[in-house]
């Protein structure tokens, strides 16, 4: 199909879902629905008592509970649910004797066990509406990636195509009718406001109550903006354990979470060698302390070659980021020292008078309060102001703005020649630098089998080619939702880490 | 509506951003008023030899350096270093103030565009001096691609010039891809991109994957395309007046419409597009403007 036939098919299916909206069939569950309100139980007397002991039951319940929803297969093709099952039991038999609510572990226990036995009945629902449409006519698409493996090993024999939704808008499959295993809100809007089919259709268990369907960020401000409405059908049994009507559940109580722990670092402003950073799961049980410091390097897997190895903001790193580190090193260390390579003669008297502006402004930063400081700056016209800790940062070149770097030297009392002149060389350099190492990684990415990356989530690159030796293509998978004061050289290092273990 | 000093943002949000930008930029470029021209005769009067020129003929569109006019012939003789013309044929000219090396490349030709954004006379007159000031960053692969569309109504056929569609044949025979370039009525004879070497341009092309290492952008742009997320996470690095954000709503990651309802929010004010600027968007398309104080 031409671009331009793809394209009025795509506009064509937006205005169709637009127009009918999606359908949402909830499936009665009653085994899934006691196991939930065990769960609930389980996440009440935890809100009372707080974390730490329960950390596990409540990852392991978790787990369970959302295969329930996204990996709906009967049991016999089912090995995730039976683990998930089991593990529930293994972690509420543990904490006998060290709590006292032994009826909740009792029934936790019992529920885990009755869904770990049974056929969900969310997957006979399915399976009925691929066979009435007929398997070649329509797709479904799962939740996550272990949930499409699933699906798709179960389904085989019927000959239906199972994608993610990345996948679905990759392939864009020419059929009428998307069965979505999961409620709207595990996918992202795209789903339903850029559709690859003119019908959609989600599957959940009646007691997932949150039916919301999510809009594009940008509706609740928009001209035109789209709002899709859901058509709701029920089938089977919805009946509920009482006491549990009412209250949808929230997305953060629902997904297993990453264990924080507790924020260490004191209430105080980071010292000259130190920096704020946010912890960064990564797949493969790394992590990094990320820092809100310049861009980082990224890897979109949506660009074409040649345009994939990009650089992404801090606060732009998200779930589902690929980021691209290197074992032990950061690369800016690495890029400043090649940039003064690149200066050959003019290095020495470059390095000296980044050295002198970079250590007048952290003097005057400790003399006069951080906030204080900024202060001054901005009404000096320096725009940026608040970038001003992360300026003393030697691998830093200088101020983005002309204007705002220049105001910057009048305010630390310094001639705004040769300085400027010569941080701008330096930006030259490290520019050609960073372009140089970015062919480099570019060619290395070209060379990888990228669908690794999307099955394992990361990916080392074993190539022995200078500047990409020890390079690691992860993706993020959490981010911690307080910052820490960490040393500048451990930021953006990454470490190994478990304390993702029971996200999927 | 703009003022100078205001960063005026407009974004928009399709089902799926293919060729959203590069029409976008079509209107931007038809929009801007074309340069009336001076008769080449009298610039070529004033000019002195080495004077680096860009000359318009009926087939081309040439950048040389100006070495003679003879007026002892007839008609008189237009002389460059590397070519001649009859000034009858110069369709128009402008003296240029650049480093630009000499280069000549085919005439562009407006196509369906032209007709529907009523070109006509000014077309001369936009390719001696086009506005020259607009930026499209994106992903240049899928760029290029998009700019060697043709476009026509409905029921009409894209009027290919007969080589091209043979050059288009043989390359498809030897399954071969085929680009098409600047002169062959695609929608890059109107965007006019600033791409390898050309005799003139009016859109610088940027990939936003390397766009830091060219960072800051040239101080002479007007308006900014920022085509994707790739493009639109270098908004705070954009000062020009105008500002146009698209958004694909196919792409699962929302980082980027996050940053841009977050700067609206917190710097932004709000801007109907309807009475603002006349337009509203059609089905499938949400849009929101507002503008940003510098």
């Amino acid at each position: 199909m031409s671009r331009i036939a793809d394209l009025n098919r795509r506009y064509a299916a937006a205005a169709a879902v637009g127009h009918n909206g999606v359908e949402i069939v909830a499936v009665g569950d009653p085994a899934g629905a006691r196991l939930n309100a065990a769960v609930r139980g389980l996440l009440a007397a935890v809100r009372d008592d707080g974390p730490g002991l329960w950390d596990d039951l409540v990852g392991a319940a978790k787990a369970l509970r959302s295969r329930l929803v996204t990996q709906p297969q009967p049991i016999s093709v089912n090995p995730a649910l039976i683990q998930a099952s089991e593990e529930v039991r293994r972690q509420a038999g543990r904490l006998r004797g060290a709590t006292a609510d032994e009826a909740l572990l009792d029934e936790l226990a019992a529920a885990a066990l009755a869904v770990g036995v049974s056929d969900p009945p969310l997957g006979a629902v399915l399976l009925r509406s691929v066979e009435e449409v007929g398997p070649s006519e329509c797709v479904v698409v799962a939740a996550s990636r272990p949930a499409q493996i699933a699906i798709t090993n179960w389904l085989r024999a019927t000959g239906a195509r199972v994608f993610t939704a990345g996948e679905l808008e990759r392939q864009r499959p020419s059929v009428d009718q998307a069965y979505v295993v999961g409620p709207p809100r595990f996918f992202g809007s795209s789903l339903v406001t850029a559709p690859v089919t003119s019908a959609v259709s989600f599957l959940l268990p009646a007691w997932f109550r949150d039916r919301s369907i999510p809009q594009s960020v940008i509706a609740a401000y928009a001209e035109g903006a789209i709002r899709i409405e859901g058509r709701l059908f029920t089938e089977g049994d919805i009946s509920e354990p009482a006491g549990t009507d009412g209250v949808p559940e929230m997305e953060e109580d629902f997904l297993p979470q990453p264990i924080w722990g507790a924020r260490k670092s004191a209430d105080r402003e980071p010292g000259a060698d130190e920096v704020v950073a946010r912890k960064v799961l990564l797949s493969g049980n790394l992590a990094i302390l990320l820092d809100d410091g310049d861009r980082i390097r990224a890897l979109d897997l949506e660009q074409p070659p040649g345009e994939r190895v990009v650089y992404t903001e801090v606060n732009a790193v998200r779930p589902g980021t690929y980021l691209l580190l290197r074992q032990g090193d950061t690369e800016r260390g690495a890029l400043y020292l090649a940039a003064l390579d690149l200066l050959s003669t003019k290095g020495p008297a470059v390095d000296t008078a980044q050295k002198a502006w970079k250590e007048a402004l952290a003097r005057r930063l400790k003399e006069v309060s951080y906030p204080r400081a900024i202060r001054e700056l901005r009404a000096c016209g320096v725009r940026t102001a608040d970038r001003a800790r992360a300026w003393t940062d030697p691998t830093l070149m200088r101020p983005n703005r002309d204007e705002d770097f220049e105001a910057l030297l009048k305010w630390l009392d310094i001639p705004i020649q040769p300085t400027f002149g010569l941080a701008t060389m330096l930006r030259r350099a490290h520019h050609q630098a960073s372009a140089d190492l970015r062919d480099q990684l570019e060619k290395a990415v070209s060379e990888a089998d990228l669908s690794v990356l999307e099955r394992d989530g990361h990916w080392r690159l074993d190539i022995e080619r200078e500047g990409v030796r020890g390079l690691i293509a992860t993706r993020a998978i959490a981010i911690s939702p307080f910052t820490e004061i960490v040393p500048r050289h451990d930021a953006r290092v990454p470490f190994e880490d478990r304390s993702g273990q029971w996200l999927e | 509506m703009l003022t100078p000093g205001d960063n005026s943002s407009s974004r928009s949000l399709f089902p799926s951003a293919t060729f959203a930008a590069v029409f976008i930029s079509c209107g931007w470029v038809a929009a801007r008023p074309a340069e009336p021209l001076r008769p080449p005769l009298e610039i070529l009067r004033e000019i002195a030899p080495g004077t680096l020129v860009r000359v318009l003929t009926e087939n081309k569109v040439i950048v040389d350096r100006f070495t003679a006019l003879n007026e002892s012939t007839t008609p008189a003789r237009l002389c460059l270093y590397n070519s001649q013309w009859e000034v009858p044929h110069v369709r128009g000219l402008r003296v240029l103030d650049g480093p630009e090396e000499p280069v000549w490349s085919a005439r562009p030709h407006a196509g369906a565009i032209g007709r529907m954004a009523h070109f006509g006379e000014t077309w001369d007159a936009r390719l001696v001096s086009p506005a020259a000031d607009l930026a499209i960053v994106g992903t240049l692969a899928w760029l290029r691609d998009e700019l060697g569309t043709f476009l026509c109504r409905e029921g009409e056929t894209p009027d290919l010039p007969k080589k091209l569609t043979d050059d288009i044949a043989r390359a498809a025979a030897k399954r071969k891809p085929y680009r098409v370039d600047v002169g062959h009525g695609s929608l890059a004879d109107v965007i006019l991109p600033k791409d390898t070497k050309p005799s003139t341009w009016s859109t610088r092309l940027y990939s936003s994957s390397r766009l830091l290492d060219q960072l800051p952008l040239p101080k002479d742009l007007k308006a900014v395309v920022l085509d994707g997320n790739g493009g639109i996470k270098y908004l705070a690095e954009v000062e020009t007046p105008v500002v146009i954000c698209i958004l694909d709503r196919s792409v699962a990651d929302e980082t980027a419409a996050e940053l841009l309802v977050q700067l609206r929010n917190t710097r932004g004010e709000p801007v109907a597009t309807r009475e603002a600027i006349g337009w509203s968007p059609p089905a499938g398309v949400e849009a929101l403007a507002f503008t940003v104080a510098l």
